[in-house]
């Protein structure tokens, strides 16, 4: 009975577990190599700026499981501090500022929702859109030039700690069991997962699969927003330019961490094992001089090995698609 | 509406250019082109002069250039989101066979052979990988771009001698541009790979039931791709006079919507070259019409996001109403 649960666990967890296992020998390796990177406050810097992508990774691991993709993450995550930088400026009040640039990042994941539910749009080209009008939003309203006017204590957010831990990374923990518990646990996330995975299916079993598209776009805009919230204090500043390759990073990571890019398949904690990786990676590479550009190439090649292992690993089931091969080759 | 007769001929009139709009793509980007020409050259008098015509064909070319690969692509129902970051890195390499002094007709074959390279390599990945092509390439952008970097340094080139810029001046780039687009009607009206490439696009596993080597017109396609990316990287490095690794961002949004707006469907399968370049013109009237009215550059982008909104917008209207009809 014992050993049947093991290997349960086993087959259930195997991919996780390996990610893990890799991130141990990474560390052990940089340890050797690093004196610097084992260091507890090298590791806690790391998980608190992380944190924004983090929460930006459970939204875009959502969309990903519902057969999406979201390509304008890192803009909203660029306008919500903009909004409430120029809104702050102008003499509006602080809560009014962050409603309207909630507001504004709702208005975008809605209608990212829209177009891809009932104007059939392919999410990539649907969000690419939506994400090169952003982005030009935000030059027209802020000029080009960084904003920087927030209130006192903004930077409270990011830099302040309760019990000793700082607060990003309790925001990304709180992110990461509220999300990991609704895609688990609730109809909603079964419904996440069922359009997924089948959409057609999911149609006939009587889920409103607009709806539930249109949500998880919002859900993705959401805790973009928040992420830039956090990016912004942690800057006291928000550029223009910010996130030009978020939506790139964080797909990365959710694929690493064992989402299928298919749909219908992946964890959240997976994702946030994926972006712990690349991170630690990156940081590494930081520690040892390797320049951004080789890091680029690097996260390029991590992103093409993860999608093919994934394409692997669903070969293995369907068998209808391997019979029209041997047909055709036969 | 007393009267029956009149108001039945407008009626069928009306149906009459719908069909027309719906089944014939290029009548609405036809329809586009002649409105903006119109809106522009009333609001300014610097419009329909010969210089602005010339300047409007060069601004056309490169992106006109890219965009017969992306269509070939997006008629695989395919994509490639890295065919930006492939011109930086083939303006880098060429750049540096430009400072040892190879002669322009060499620079030119190393771009074109390094574009098939890199095209080869998308299509290569696809294959093996069995992974949509938009996150394939969404990889190879990246890298792509990195090692534009890597291999420059992050420096630019300027100074470029005089046999490289005649690529980018004159009526030059529209001739390019010409000859390629008659190339492209050919091969894909008139070749069996331009069957197979229809073929591919409508539905991949009949093609292959049906006996096409799918793989290997697929790895075709994402060659020439690259290899029109490789000759429109030697048109931007006469254009603009200098190699820098930051050139072509966003270069394939451009591509898409040119595409996307002259008709060609992400469905795979349908679309013509005719379109593509209509759609092509009409993005450089708009960029060139907001250079002239004086509007912001920080609004290119909110336009183009616009456009293809809006022409896929249309292109759901189409495929709505002909699924209506069919009923």
């Amino acid at each position: 009975m014992q050993k049947e649960n093991k290997s349960g666990i086993l087959s259930k967890y195997g991919y996780e577990i390996a990610l893990l296992i890799f991130l141990g020998l990474w560390f052990v390796f940089m340890g050797v190599v690093s004196p610097n990177f084992l260091k507890l406050n090298n590791i806690v810097t790391v998980i608190t700026r992380v944190s924004e992508i983090a929460i930006i990774s459970v939204g875009m691991t959502v969309v990903v499981i519902a057969g999406g993709f979201d390509l304008s993450v890192g803009t909203i995550m660029t306008i919500v501090p903009v909004i409430i930088g120029i809104c702050y400026g102008r003499g509006v009040n602080f809560a009014l500022a962050i409603a309207l640039a909630l507001a504004a990042a709702m208005a975008t994941g809605l209608l990212n929702g829209v177009l891809i539910a009932k104007m059939r749009f392919q999410p990539i080209i649907g969000t690419l859109a939506t994400m090169t009008a952003l982005r030009s939003i935000i030059y027209v309203i802020t000029n080009g030039s960084p904003v920087s006017t927030f209130p006192k204590g903004y930077e409270k957010l990011a830099f302040g700690a309760v019990m000793g831990f700082p607060v990003p990374i309790l925001i990304m923990i709180g992110v990461v069991l509220l999300f990991s518990w609704i895609m688990m646990a609730t109809k909603f996330g079964r419904f996440v997962y069922a359009i997924g995975g089948n959409p057609k299916a999911a149609s006939i079993a009587g889920i409103n699969k607009d709806r539930v598209t249109i949500a998880v776009y919002m859900i993705s805009a959401l805790l973009s927003a928040l992420a830039g919230i956090i990016f912004s204090s942690r800057l006291i500043s928000a550029s223009p330019d910010a996130g030009s390759n978020t939506a790139f990073d964080v797909v990365t990571a959710a694929l690493l961490g064992g989402t299928s890019i298919v749909g219908g398949q992946g964890t959240v904690h997976g994702t946030i094992i994926g972006v712990m990786i690349l991170n630690f990676i990156i940081n590494g590479f930081n520690l040892l001089g390797i320049n951004a550009y080789w890091q680029m190439i690097f996260m390029g090649c991590v992103l093409l090995a993860a999608v093919g292992y994934d394409a692997r690993r669903r070969a293995g089931t369907l068998g209808f698609k391997r019979k029209i091969n041997a047909q055709a080759k036969a | 509406m007393k009267n029956d007769k009149a108001t039945r001929a407008p009626v069928s009139w009306k149906k009459g250019l719908i069909d027309a709009l719906v089944n014939v793509p290029e009548l609405t980007i036809v329809i586009f082109i002649v409105i903006v020409s119109v809106f522009i050259g009333m609001r300014s008098d610097a419009f329909f002069t010969k210089t602005n015509m010339l300047n409007i064909s060069k601004q056309i070319s490169v992106n006109g250039i890219m965009s017969i690969g992306m269509m070939l692509v997006i008629i695989s129902k395919g994509v490639d989101l890295s065919i930006g970051s492939m011109l930086a890195l083939i303006c880098a390499v060429a750049g540096s066979c430009i400072q040892i002094g190879a002669p322009a007709w060499a620079v030119l074959l190393v771009a074109l052979g390094l574009g098939a390279l890199c095209g080869l390599l998308n299509g290569f990945l696809i294959v093996k990988l069995k992974v949509m092509p938009i996150i394939v390439t969404l990889g190879t952008m990246n890298i792509y771009r990195g090692i534009a970097y890597v291999y420059s340094g992050g420096k630019w080139t300027t100074n470029l001698p005089k046999a490289f810029l005649v690529m980018g001046n004159g009526l030059f780039p529209a001739v390019i541009l010409a000859a390629m687009v008659v190339l492209f009607y050919i091969v894909i009206r008139h070749t069996t790979f331009g069957r197979h490439l229809y073929a591919v696009g409508s539905s991949e596993d009949s093609a292959r039931l049906a006996g096409i080597r799918v793989d290997r017109t697929k790895k075709l396609i994402f060659t020439l791709s690259g290899a029109l990316t490789g000759l429109a990287a030697m048109v931007f490095i006469g254009r603009t006079g200098a190699i820098q690794p930051s050139a072509g961002v966003g270069y394939e949004m451009d591509a898409i919507a040119a595409v996307v707006l002259g008709g060609v469907s992400f469905l795979g399968g349908k679309g013509s070259i005719i379109g593509t370049m209509l759609g092509a013109v009409l993005m450089g009237l708009l960029m060139n019409g907001m250079t002239l009215l004086k509007i912001s550059a920080n609004y290119q982008g909110l336009i183009t996001g616009m456009i293809i909104v809006l022409a896929l917008l249309l292109d759901t209207a189409r495929t709505i109403y002909k699924e209506r009809r069919r009923r």
